[in-house]
């Protein structure tokens, strides 16, 4: 779950542009409501920015508002100095990976590779050359004559991989390339399409509802829903510190119990009751932990400690998520297998992995507030 | 809780059909194709092995004999000429309509396809020719080709001095298609503007982004996606063009000299007009083997064409 292999990147080969959207709004000819408004970010020269949200969020519209397949409503799109705002997306020279290949399917795998190329009057021989060095890169060397429709959905995508950066593109544009993927050919193209990114160096706008994805590729990640940017920075700022409860959740499915703290414990809105040591009483807040960071038994040093029945419990592999009934409220949570699950089980969070959230959802250092009264309220 | 286990138990009662006895088993099929096989073979069988059966006879009907004379129908009818002239005519006349009809109606349909507004209105206008009555229409275009005082010679005759155009040999025949093409335009029009419907538009936007201008667009994604449309318009359209009677009948008669009589109209002219059977029934079989050959034709090219191209 955790991203790895960031810190190895190494930097941006070539001059991509650092891709840039200033008040960026969208409005559907006919629609009630703007897509988004005012939406500005900016997306690292050479890097991997993704933007992650639940369906309807607005990032595929951003996505085909930045390589100008929908014109924007206000604000502007910049690639370095360059202003493309107006620019169709014919001229635009963005590469873009599509969620369903959207392969030529009169033309040959080769055909395919090299109609960029074709489209730019590039003379034959180079085209054969630079379709033949795309096709190695993602190892689709072997079926340069074949038509789309005798591939598979991997050798498909590899194909429309190759069809993008064919050109050496300075921006590449991916729409949920992996979604119709099975999961382990998945889990290979992922690795696979990382490191390509790393040799090609552009500047890369990955789109994606898959919380891994976005954690294990983004080297700038962005969270969106509503057509609002919820959180963007680097995947470990995201993911450990998510700054309000949707992105909590949306990012790790993260347990939240919303409930008023009183002298070591938090009571929740239907009378349920959990230990919480070491924070201050009478606030109303939102706890939030992850299933990955329990710990069986009672807390032995403050945090949170949770005696609740089983509900539900489901095999991973070498641990359990096991589904805990507080109240009206589901909790899950990962125990090792072998743990005896019967009946009531209590389970602990250490302070560390606490996060706390106010009443409108955004993050609170709740820890800080608590030290200097740590004392008073331990008696 | 209680409801759901009862509504497994439902679930789990067999579920399997019953048994059914051999005999109905066998008979059924038989008894499901029979109306169409019966049908098939008062219409078109029996009609067709009748008309083959009576290229060899002298037939009078109002006498009620049939007298055999052998192949002298065909000998006559080669003797007379006509058959070779109307062959002619007959592929003139699809020349003049099937390949026109064909560009423009495409044309029509990219236009319709790409208005934001208005489409269903144009749709309408240039389909209403499809659902009119030709006889009806022809005598309208016989009044505006009218010598003279009709529209046609009023305008394009004065300008390019093509007038009377249905009493000139070299002109009537190319009036006739273009009432042909009038009607017809329509037709494929809407048969392309279904194709264009479902041209995948994603495929459209990769072609965008790839930096394919207009023109590239269609030459290289939408005209492969329309292989199915073309070849249904193109069939379609040549069997409209080898029955081709009503605006010959109305306009032409024919005329002037036999310039534009097609083969269904000789075939009308020697079977019902002269009430020679015998030499109509001939016509009719030159006819089917024309029609056989254009089915031949557009299987050939159309296995091609519905792979959808390989530029």
């Amino acid at each position: 779950m955790m991203p790895d292999g960031k810190t190895t990147a190494p930097p941006a080969r070539r001059s991509a542009p650092e891709v840039t959207l200033a008040g960026l709004g969208k409005t559907y000819r006919g629609a009630a409501r703007p897509t988004f408004t005012d939406l500005s970010l900016t997306c690292p020269a050479g890097r991997i920015t993704v933007i992650v949200g639940p369906s309807g969020c607005g990032k595929t519209t951003l996505l085909r508002c930045v390589c100008g397949l929908e014109d924007t409503s206000a604000g502007t799109i910049r690639f370095g100095e360059r202003d493309v705002t107006k620019v169709d997306a014919e001229r635009r020279g963005v590469a873009m990976v599509f969620q369903n290949y959207a392969l030529y399917p009169d033309k040959t795998v080769a055909g395919n590779i090299g109609f960029p190329l074709r489209m730019a009057r590039m003379p034959k021989p180079d085209i054969e050359r630079r379709v033949a060095a795309a096709a190695r890169l993602v190892r689709i060397e072997d079926y340069l004559g074949r038509r789309p429709s005798e591939l598979s959905g991997g050798q498909r995508q590899r194909v429309g991989i190759a069809r993008a950066i064919v050109r050496g593109p300075d921006v590449l544009m991916m729409d949920e390339p992996l979604s119709n993927l099975d999961t382990k050919l998945r889990a290979e193209m992922r690795a696979e399409l990382g490191a390509l990114q790393r040799q090609i160096g552009a500047t890369t706008i990955y789109v994606t509802h898959d919380q891994t994805e976005a954690l294990t590729l983004a080297d700038h990640l962005v969270v969106m829903r509503g057509g609002v940017i919820e959180q963007q920075g680097s995947p470990e700022d995201v993911f450990l510190a998510p700054r309000n409860t949707f992105v909590a959740d949306f990012m790790g499915r993260m347990n939240l119990i919303e409930g008023k703290t009183a002298d070591g414990r938090l009571t929740t809105g239907d009378g349920a009751e959990a230990r919480l040591d070491g924070y201050p009483a009478g606030r109303e807040v939102v706890l939030g932990f992850r299933p990955e960071e329990v710990a069986l038994g009672p807390a032995a040093e403050g945090g949170l400690t949770v005696s609740a029945p089983i509900e539900r419990r489901e095999l991973l592999g070498t641990e359990v998520l096991v589904t805990l009934r507080l109240g009206e409220r589901l909790l899950r949570v990962r125990v090792p297998v072998g743990t005896p699950l019967d009946g009531t089980i209590t389970v602990s969070v250490p302070p560390r992995h606490l996060h706390f959230f106010g009443a409108d959802g955004g993050r609170i250092d709740f820890a800080a507030e608590a030290l200097p009264r740590r004392q008073v309220s331990s008696r | 809780m209680t409801t759901a286990v009862a509504d497994a138990d439902i679930l789990a009662e067999p579920s399997r059909p019953l048994p059914r006895r051999w005999l109905s088993r066998r008979l059924e099929p038989y008894v499901f194709v029979s109306p169409l096989i019966v049908l098939i073979g008062i219409f078109v069988l029996a009609p067709g092995v009748l008309t083959v059966a009576l290229m060899f006879f002298n037939v009078d009907i109002l006498a009620g004999t049939w007298k055999f004379t052998g192949l002298r129908n065909i000998q006559q009818a080669i003797g007379r000429g006509e058959i070779a002239n109307s062959i002619v005519v007959t592929i003139e006349y699809a020349l003049l309509t099937v390949p026109p009809s064909m560009v423009l109606g495409l044309l029509v349909a990219l236009g319709i396809n790409g208005l934001r507004a208005g489409g269903s209105f144009w749709r309408a206008a240039y389909f209403l020719p499809v659902a009119a009555t030709l006889v009806a229409m022809s005598i309208v275009w016989r009044w505006m080709f009218l010598a003279r005082r009709g529209l046609v010679d009023q305008t394009v005759g004065k300008w390019m001095g093509l007038t009377d155009w249905l009493n000139s040999s070299d002109l009537s025949l190319p009036a006739v298609a273009l009432v042909g093409n009038w009607q017809q335009i329509g037709f494929v029009a809407i048969v392309y503007l279904a194709g264009l419907a479902g041209v995948p538009k994603h495929l459209l936007e990769a072609a965008r982004i790839d930096g394919a201008s207009a023109w590239h667009r269609f030459w290289h994604v939408t005209w492969p996606a329309l292989g199915p449309a073309t070849v249904f318009a193109a069939v379609i359209s040549s069997i409209q063009a080898l029955r081709i009677f009503d605006t010959i009948a109305t306009m032409t008669k024919g005329g002037p000299a036999a310039s534009s009589e097609t083969l269904t109209y000789l075939l009308w002219k020697r079977g019902i007009y002269y009430f020679d059977i015998g030499g109509g029934a001939v016509v009719t079989v030159v006819l089917l083997a024309f029609a056989l050959l254009a089915t031949w034709i557009q299987k050939r090219a159309s296995r091609r064409l519905e792979r959808a191209g390989s530029r």
